[in-house]
């Protein structure tokens, strides 16, 4: 029986450093990648992955509703998008339009000021200091790797957010610090009055960032042809 | 029985479908008008009552917050009537219930989180205001709406080291901790200097009715949670450096305010700065806590209030007719716009703190204690207020300059509610303003019934 539960208990720390490994690329992937579809894709499987560091924390339940209210954000964003111009730039019509005013890639809504060349120099240095905190500054209640989860997607929302202001691509940074946040805080506080407040919160900010977004997009799309 | 106090959370939340189905006629603004003005009169009578429980958490209605609920509910009727023949969006009269229903909420709580979470609630719920149908850019409704999200989990974590402290009562440094961390949520929240981002662009960005709420109601909630803070839970003030930071950041705010507004081209955006200002010498009043802190505090939540609204319904029939607030836009319209011109200067010298203005006296009061502590600070709140009131003269001057020939011009239609509103409000500010006593025994009062600890 002992040595179920051992293995139970390995078990579970892989699962939750796998999970940590996986919050490394999606969390890079918002940092590095303009698609806004990939964007809501990493999003979702960040809610996932958090969801399950989340488990060996807390009460499964509450892991299990703070992941379907991450399942709930990203197609309410989706939506968003598609409104406010995946359609309209990947129409045949309009891609030809652009063409004839010049490059689709200069016609494309400036989603990130900066190359990727130092967007991928600032993830790097973003997860040297997230590891250095992490180490030095261990969470409570919380192992070291999954400390180290949050404290990354802290910062790496934090650095979309400096690199964006785009609400289709700085609301899910937006979302990662809160994310990154709810990781460390959830096990601290597990009353049902907090958790609803936060479940509140989680959905209002994906329709205000879903709506700035639909304002922005038919702007942009405007403005761009 | 439903407590008394949860009235003002629940009539404008009952209210505010009934608004949005009769937002296009003068009924929606009506309506909305009168139960806001019902409920900041029911805020500001009812009678103490003990202390309330929902959720496992203490809610309570103290003097403070019920002077702090009436003026935002009273602020906001009369920007409804004021404001519903002006662009100011689709959601702003439903959305603007829902806010004030939530900043009760938000006052009433006892528990730091509690409260840092349903303000960054009606935070989000404020984007389409600010947005108001407009598409001409978002920046000022995603940086107030994000600022707002990132004050939170200090609160929370501030809230956290609280409850801690109240398990192991022996750790003294769990309060040093949640001192620390609530201050800088504090500092989102009342947009002090570095944390200012959503103010000034919020104020650029909104349409000048519904940001004119967002403007009064965000900070003044943000005044008294740092009220009850450091009135009900003493371990802020032992933090030792908190007066002198709660100074530092008062002075850079009010003297960035200052300097930004008097070189500014357009109304919305030095709205902002104004703004900014006014609430760097709220928190040098917080800071300083001389013989007439705290009475400087309570009196200019209503001068404040006073001011923004007059800017806020004068540049909304500038912006009407010129259809732009910038001052190369506005010129000749002091013919067509007297009363207007007169609101906008009226408010821009309330908030400047200038003589015959209503914060005038509160100013002069603010400047004495501050003078005690530093003189040379002095100097920096007086140069600010007067570049605050440069700003408001250049707009009169440009006002009065002859129209440009060729410059495209709409007759907005004010209507004589707004009018005598206006009429009423600069005729308030300048009523207090030479005959301060009144506001300072009603703050003297409130001073009495809810003090504030020294720093």
């Amino acid at each position: 029986m002992s040595v179920d539960i051992a293995w139970l208990q390995q078990f579970g720390a892989l699962a939750r450093e796998a999970a940590v490994i996986g919050l490394l690329v999606t969390g890079a992937a918002l940092i590095l990648v303009r698609d806004w579809r990939l964007t809501l894709l990493a999003l979702l499987g960040q809610y996932v992955l958090a969801g399950v560091i989340l488990s060996q924390l807390v009460l499964p339940e509450i892991a299990l509703i703070k992941t379907l209210i991450g399942a709930l954000i990203c197609p309410m964003l989706y939506l968003a998008a598609r409104q406010s111009g995946w359609g309209f730039f990947s129409s045949p019509e309009v891609l030809g339009r652009m063409l004839a005013v010049g490059s689709a890639a200069q016609s494309a809504p400036p989603v990130f000021r900066v190359g990727l060349a130092f967007r991928l120099l600032a993830a790097t240095l973003v997860l040297v200091l997230a590891v250095v905190i992490s180490q030095t500054h261990p969470v409570a209640a919380m192992p070291a790797d999954a400390a180290l989860g949050c404290t990354w997607l802290i910062l790496a929302g934090l650095l979309v957010l400096m690199l964006t202001e785009e609400p289709l691509k700085a609301g899910p940074g937006l979302l990662t610090v809160i994310t990154g946040f709810e990781l460390a805080y959830t096990p601290l506080e597990t009353s049902l009055a907090v958790v609803l407040m936060w479940a509140i919160v989680n959905l209002l900010l994906a329709v205000a960032i879903s709506y700035l977004a639909a304002v922005r997009g038919v702007n942009t799309a405007d403005e761009d042809l | 029985m439903i407590e008394p106090p949860w009235w003002l959370v629940i009539l404008p939340l009952l209210a505010a479908p009934l608004v949005y189905l009769s937002r296009h006629s003068w009924l929606g603004a009506y309506l909305a008008a009168l139960v806001s003005l019902f409920t900041g009169l029911l805020a500001a009578s009812l009678p103490a009552t003990n202390a309330m429980r929902l959720g496992g958490r203490t809610f309570l209605l103290d003097p403070l917050t019920q002077m702090g609920l009436a003026i935002i509910f009273i602020a906001a009727a009369i920007l409804y009537v004021a404001g519903w023949r002006f662009r100011r969006g689709r959601y702003f009269l439903p959305l603007g219930l829902v806010v004030c229903s939530l900043f009760a909420v938000a006052g009433m709580s006892r528990h730091l989180g509690i409260t840092g979470l349903v303000m960054t609630v009606a935070a989000i719920v404020s984007v389409p205001i600010i947005q108001g149908d407009q598409r001409i850019s978002v920046r000022g409704a995603w940086r107030f709406v994000m600022l707002m999200c990132l004050a939170l989990p200090f609160f929370l974590l501030a809230a956290w080291r609280v409850d801690a402290y109240g398990e192991d009562i022996q750790n003294a440094t769990y309060l040093l901790e949640a001192a620390l961390l609530s201050g800088v949520g504090f500092a989102f929240w009342l947009a002090a200097f570095p944390m200012h981002g959503w103010l000034t662009a919020m104020s650029a960005d909104a349409p000048p009715i519904g940001g004119a709420l967002l403007i009064i109601g965000f900070p003044m909630m943000g005044l008294i949670t740092l009220a009850h803070v450091l009135a009900e839970a003493a371990w802020f003030s032992w933090w030792s450096p908190a007066a002198q930071v709660l100074l530092i950041v008062g002075l850079v705010s009010a003297a960035l305010g200052g300097l930004m507004a008097a070189i500014q081209r357009s109304l919305r955006i030095a709205t902002g700065y104004a703004a900014l200002f006014d609430l760097g010498c709220l928190l040098v009043a917080f800071a300083v806590q001389g013989n007439n802190g705290a009475l400087v505090l309570y009196a200019a939540l209503v001068t404040r209030a006073i001011g923004l609204i007059l800017i806020a319904i004068a540049s909304a029939v500038i912006q009407e007719s010129a259809g732009n607030d910038a001052l190369s836009r506005i010129r000749g319209l002091a013919r067509q716009h007297l009363f207007a011109l007169i609101a906008l200067v009226s408010g821009g010298i309330t908030l400047a703190g200038l003589p015959v203005a209503a914060n005038f006296p509160l100013r002069w009061l603010l400047l004495h204690d501050l003078g005690q502590v530093d003189g040379r600070a002095v100097w920096v709140v007086a140069l600010a207020g007067l570049g605050v009131a440069i700003f408001y003269l250049r707009s009169a001057h440009a006002m009065l300059q002859p129209t440009l020939p060729g410059s495209p011009r709409s007759r907005a239609e004010v209507g004589w509610p707004t009018t005598i509103l206006l009429l009423l409000l600069t005729a308030a500010t300048v009523g207090v303003g030479l005959f301060p006593d009144p506001l300072l025994r009603a703050a003297a009062a409130l001073v009495k019934l809810y003090p504030l600890p020294h720093l």
